[in-house]
């Protein structure tokens, strides 16, 4: 338990903007994630959020700092970390299977292998049924489910989600939700550790144990909220609305 | 010497000049067009199959209208207005479609929203639809600007029968220089030629093509868009009429009706408006009559013509031998823009600097250099020549196509691949392939469009009043049927060419490309 799953180490990060010109996006961007936690980012739009994902995804190389998974340097991407893209990010000449089935090209070379570890991941998000259909046939919340299968496939340790609940209708959002806060908890699942990037307070506090808030561009943490309330947590509740309001007063 | 040089200089001004004014005509009337046929279900089912039989009509199939009712419409400036119309017609076409198409994709949220704040139609054309169309429209420009430079030659030397007009301009002073044995001379045009291409490309288009980037609709994301060449004319535009410009849907809520104030004016402004509608149909109902006048002869022209012994055949034969030149030129040209475009498009770095190469390449018009090759004309077959011309004009429609198509990747695609290491064959297989077939479609149809319209400058060389040739085909026909001022010649080859064109596009291409946009569109 001591050394945190994922740490991020003063990370920096700017974007050029031609000729030499350059505007920050994050600056000596900290905080760690220990086992079993669920860690939500919140700040105003804008502000680096995603960056910030995509650098701890090994996507982006960071300016300054750097991200480590149980105490080693990521300098690439890992089959141990993962990603929810926003957009769900299917490749639409595929069908759902051979877009689960991407996560595994680099790692299950057997074709076979492949796709029933794909299919079986697909029936585990609840898509039985719907290996052959093509993204443009599927609803906003399958195809969420898809991209969730995807990034499970490959038994991650760590789940980035880069907001994405934020395309669903409420209830959905709120079964899938439930869904990532079970597999988090269930032994038989590997994943250690889920950071969600999101607009949303409510589902911040509904989700996490804890909340960083980033500040405005050049984004540093402001502050890290935990939440020490138990699941499920009802929305209604006073000591609920009391943590949302706090991160309200940070982000306003 | 120093008067010579001028004279160049002077000539590549006036050149330059009738380009950019054809441009700019051809960008107005393509608004117009384009938004009638966009919002306007009867006119849409006239205009678009117009416009794309039109489109595959080579510029050759303009001549008779130019010369005869321009020229002798118009006294004094007749020959430079057929001159710049008939430029027109090599660049006006995919303008008026990239309109339509922006037009009718423009999201039925912003229409929502603009008849919501009441705008009336001068300014949702101002405000949306103008507004909607100037990425597309930017990124036409420079096919369009190459079409209308490889054309120039046949623009500045008008012939139909034993009548010739010939234009001051670079194209007849290269020839000049050219036919007196002053090849220096006409290699330096050429080289300033060349140097002109390149500045009006990173002066004035791709400027152009960058500050259209500002009205696309699709959220940017984390990643601002990258400004690349030089952006100092497009932010001068962008000072002086870009706060007109922008997608102003709040600028609506300040022109939301005062009541007293709004319904006065409505009154005179329905019956200007009834006035307008009135004289527009008085204008198009003469327009049609007199075409239907004026088509009589050549319907006539025709039929003469069908009725001469052995004329069906020569027509097709000549057709089928171009049609194998055609698919000949295509395949050649494929060979290498396939994968450069793929590889170009997926690599940033070095992609875009092998872009702006490649463009600057591609914008400098073959006939220019068909003088030139003509002397060697003694080593290779003026078959071979034919292809060389054709393949030079015709394959940078299929590199850009991809290359853009390519770009549209939206960027978590990217993402994906790269987090989940997929490179390699897989990398291609999954990815790169699917990736780029649409733009290799609409490539592939373009191409073809081109190469077709290219015909009549590569398989008839007409080089000091002598007329080097292809033994048969489409284009050397309306070549031949001009010199001899054969109308009928002229007008059946043409139509025959237009039509065959236009069904292989409704019949095989239009089908692939809905397959494809259906398989490979990114639509959510």
């Amino acid at each position: 338990m001591d050394i945190p799953i994922l740490s991020v180490k003063e990370v920096g990060f700017s974007y050029s903007r031609g000729k030499g010109e350059k505007f920050k996006v994050l600056e000596n961007v900290s905080f760690d994630v220990r086992d079993r936690e669920f860690v939500s980012i919140v700040g105003p739009s804008g502000c680096g959020k995603s960056t910030l994902l995509r650098i701890i995804a090994g996507i982006l190389k960071p300016e300054k700092g750097y991200i480590l998974l149980e105490g080693k340097p990521v300098l690439e991407p890992t089959p141990r970390i993962t990603m929810v893209f926003q957009q769900f990010a299917l490749f639409p000449w595929m069908t759902a299977v051979e877009n689960v089935e991407v996560a595994l090209l680099d790692l299950v070379k057997d074709k076979e292998a492949r796709r029933e570890i794909a299919s079986r991941m697909l029936s585990m998000v609840g898509l039985e049924g719907f290996e052959d259909a093509y993204p443009r046939e599927l609803s906003g919340s399958m195809k969420r489910r898809v991209s969730l299968a995807r990034a499970l496939a490959s038994n991650p340790d760590v789940l980035l989600m880069d907001e994405p609940f934020s395309a669903l209708d409420e209830l959905t959002a709120e079964s899938l939700r439930n869904e990532i806060l079970r597999m988090l908890s269930d032994p038989t699942v590997p994943l250690r550790v889920v950071v969600l990037v999101t607009h949303n307070i409510d589902e911040a506090v509904k989700l996490s144990n804890r909340v960083i808030i980033l500040s405005r561009r050049p984004a540093r943490v402001l502050t890290e909220i935990s939440i020490d309330l138990p699941h499920p947590r009802n929305p209604r509740s006073l000591e609920f609305e009391e943590y949302v309001d706090k991160i309200f007063k940070y982000l306003s | 010497m120093l008067q010579l040089i001028s004279l160049i200089f002077l000539a590549l001004l006036t050149s330059w000049t009738r380009l950019l004014v054809a441009l700019s005509i051809s960008t107005a009337i393509s608004i117009i067009v384009g938004i009638i046929a966009a919002r306007n279900a009867a006119a849409e089912k006239i205009i678009i199959p117009i416009v794309d039989l039109l489109q595959s009509i080579p510029v050759l199939g303009f001549f008779p209208i130019a010369i005869l009712v321009l020229i002798h419409l118009i006294p004094g400036y007749g020959v430079e207005t057929a001159s710049i119309f008939l430029i027109m017609t090599s660049q006006i076409w995919n303008i008026i479609f990239a309109v339509y198409e922006a037009v009718k994709g423009v999201p039925w949220n912003l229409e929502e929203a603009a008849r919501l704040f009441r705008m009336n139609t001068l300014s949702k054309i101002f405000k949306l639809y103008i507004p909607a169309s100037i990425p597309r429209i930017a990124g036409n420009l420079i096919p369009s600007f190459s079409n209308g430079l490889f054309f120039l030659t046949s623009c500045e030397l008008i012939s139909l029968g034993r009548r010739e007009y010939r234009l001051f301009g670079i194209s007849t002073v290269i020839m000049d220089f050219v036919s007196r044995g002053m090849s220096d001379l006409a290699l330096f045009s050429l080289a300033l030629v060349v140097l002109a291409v390149i500045l009006t490309y990173i002066g004035i288009l791709k400027p152009l093509l960058d500050y259209s980037e500002k009205f696309r609709y699709e959220e940017v994301g984390f990643v601002p868009r990258k400004r690349t060449g030089i952006t100092r004319i497009s932010e001068v535009l962008e000072k002086t009429i870009g706060k007109g410009f922008s997608i102003p849907v709040p600028k609506g809520i300040k022109e939301a009706p005062r009541s007293f104030e709004y319904r006065f004016p409505r009154i005179g402004r329905k019956h200007l408006r009834d006035i307008l509608r009135y004289f527009s149909l008085t204008l198009v109902t003469i327009l049609c009559i007199y075409i239907v006048i004026s088509l009589v002869p050549v319907i006539l022209h025709i039929i003469e013509t069908i009725r001469k012994p052995g004329i069906a055949g020569l027509i097709s034969y000549s057709l089928a031998k171009s049609f194998l030149r055609v698919i000949l030129a295509i395949l050649i040209g494929l060979s290498w823009t396939l994968p450069v475009g793929i590889f170009s498009a997926f690599h940033e770095k070095i992609g875009n600097i092998a872009i702006l190469v490649l463009n600057v390449i591609a914008s400098i018009p073959a006939p220019l250099f068909i003088p030139f090759l003509v002397s060697y004309l003694e080593k290779i077959s003026v078959e071979v020549l034919a292809i060389i011309i054709m393949v030079i004009n015709t394959q940078w429609y299929i590199l850009f196509n991809i290359h853009s198509s390519v770009s549209q990747v939206p960027r978590e695609l990217r993402e994906v691949v790269a987090l989940y290491r997929i490179r390699g064959v897989n990398k291609w297989r999954i990815f790169y392939i699917p990736a780029s077939m649409k733009g290799l479609i609409t490539g592939l149809v373009t191409a073809i469009g081109g190469t077709w319209n290219a015909l009549i400058i590569a398989e008839a060389i007409n080089i000091e009043g002598k007329l080097v040739s292809v033994d048969l085909g489409i284009g050397k026909l309306m070549v031949v049927a001009s010199i001899k001022g054969d109308l009928g010649l002229l007008y059946l080859s043409t139509l025959t060419m237009a039509l065959f064109v236009v069904a292989i596009n409704r019949l095989i291409w239009q089908r692939v490309y809905d397959y494809v946009s259906e398989r490979y569109g990114y639509g959510v």
